[in-house]
């Protein structure tokens, strides 16, 4: 009789055992999720009284003229935050070392080797990614892999929002 | 009897067991693909819907421009399985009005990321 309650018993614990097996997945899968906040850059923290100036000398502006940055909020898609004035600064980040996790140091020659290959390079400020476009409508890897070998770069022109992507319309570009 | 009831509990757990674990395997072998159309983000940016043909999206594409997919709002950037980025690839399909792509799906930092095993056309 104990021979069966012991087998019934072994069986009951693998069964436990196999149903346990979903949830690491699951963790797992919500730790990639949310892998998003490893790295910490600089807050760009500008003032709101510049950011007022930059405001009244503007045609298209944000509602709220006391925040600076751009808000990645999908409802604001039609919304610009101005930068002409006080430029945005970020480090310039691979696209897929997102996907990867591994943040690899850049620099000019390694930059335009990715952009060669195709890869997207993009701008991280304040824990935002900026996809940087020409005013002509191009995306701005190219100029961007020219300062890659700077820590930061500055650029001034007009980040929005598009389909919940941030994008940097830039008209001029330097490094730091 | 007591040995036949006995038998009979260890076959219905064991039956449990190698059912469970068959539903599970099943569920991770036919994953549904993500419908949705090969765009450019460049058209995008500028106030367009995004939409191009093959051959617009293939010298976009080499230029060095962002070939996407869209599925309903969200855009995916898509990835191949090595960690090269697979707007070439997706161009190919451009011409077709619905792709799917199965594969692993990220939001990093705000961006959808799809780590494609498999493109096709719908």
């Amino acid at each position: 009789m104990y021979k069966y309650l012991i087998l019934i018993l072994l069986s009951l614990a693998i069964t436990i055992n196999s149903c346990d097996n979903k949830n690491p997945e699951e963790v797992k899968k919500e730790q990639e999720v949310n892998q998003e906040a490893t790295d910490n850059f600089d807050a760009l923290v500008e003032d709101g009284d510049s950011q007022s100036d930059t405001a009244a000398t503007e045609t298209v502006t944000t509602a709220n003229s006391d925040t600076v940055k751009a808000e990645p909020d999908a409802s604001s898609s039609s919304s610009a935050v101005d930068y002409s004035k006080k430029p945005l600064e970020g480090e310039i980040i691979v696209i897929s070392d997102l996907m990867t996790g591994n943040h690899r140091k850049l620099t000019k020659d390694l930059a335009k080797q990715l952009v060669a290959k195709g890869e997207i390079l993009a701008v991280k400020s304040a824990n935002e990614i900026y996809f940087v476009y020409n005013a002509d409508g191009s995306l701005a890897s190219k100029n961007l892999a020219s300062y890659a070998n700077n820590s930061k770069v500055m650029m001034i022109g007009k980040a929005k929002v598009v389909d919940g992507l941030n994008v940097f319309i830039v008209t001029l570009m330097e490094g730091k | 009897m007591t040995k036949f009831f006995g038998i009979l509990m260890v076959l219905a757990v064991m039956f449990t067991v190698v059912s469970s674990v068959d539903l599970s395997a099943q569920t991770k072998k036919s994953p549904k693909p993500i419908k949705g159309q090969v765009v450019s983000l460049n058209d995008i940016v500028i106030g367009g819907k995004g939409t191009i043909t093959k051959d617009q999206a293939k010298e976009l594409a080499e230029k060095g421009n962002p070939i996407v997919f869209k599925s309903g709002k969200t855009i995916y950037f898509v990835y191949n399985e090595d960690g090269s980025f697979a707007g070439k690839k997706l161009a190919s399909y451009a011409n077709n009005a619905t792709v799917g792509i199965v594969g692993k799906t990220k939001k990093v930092n705000g961006i959808n990321i799809i780590i494609a095993t498999i493109i096709e056309s719908m």
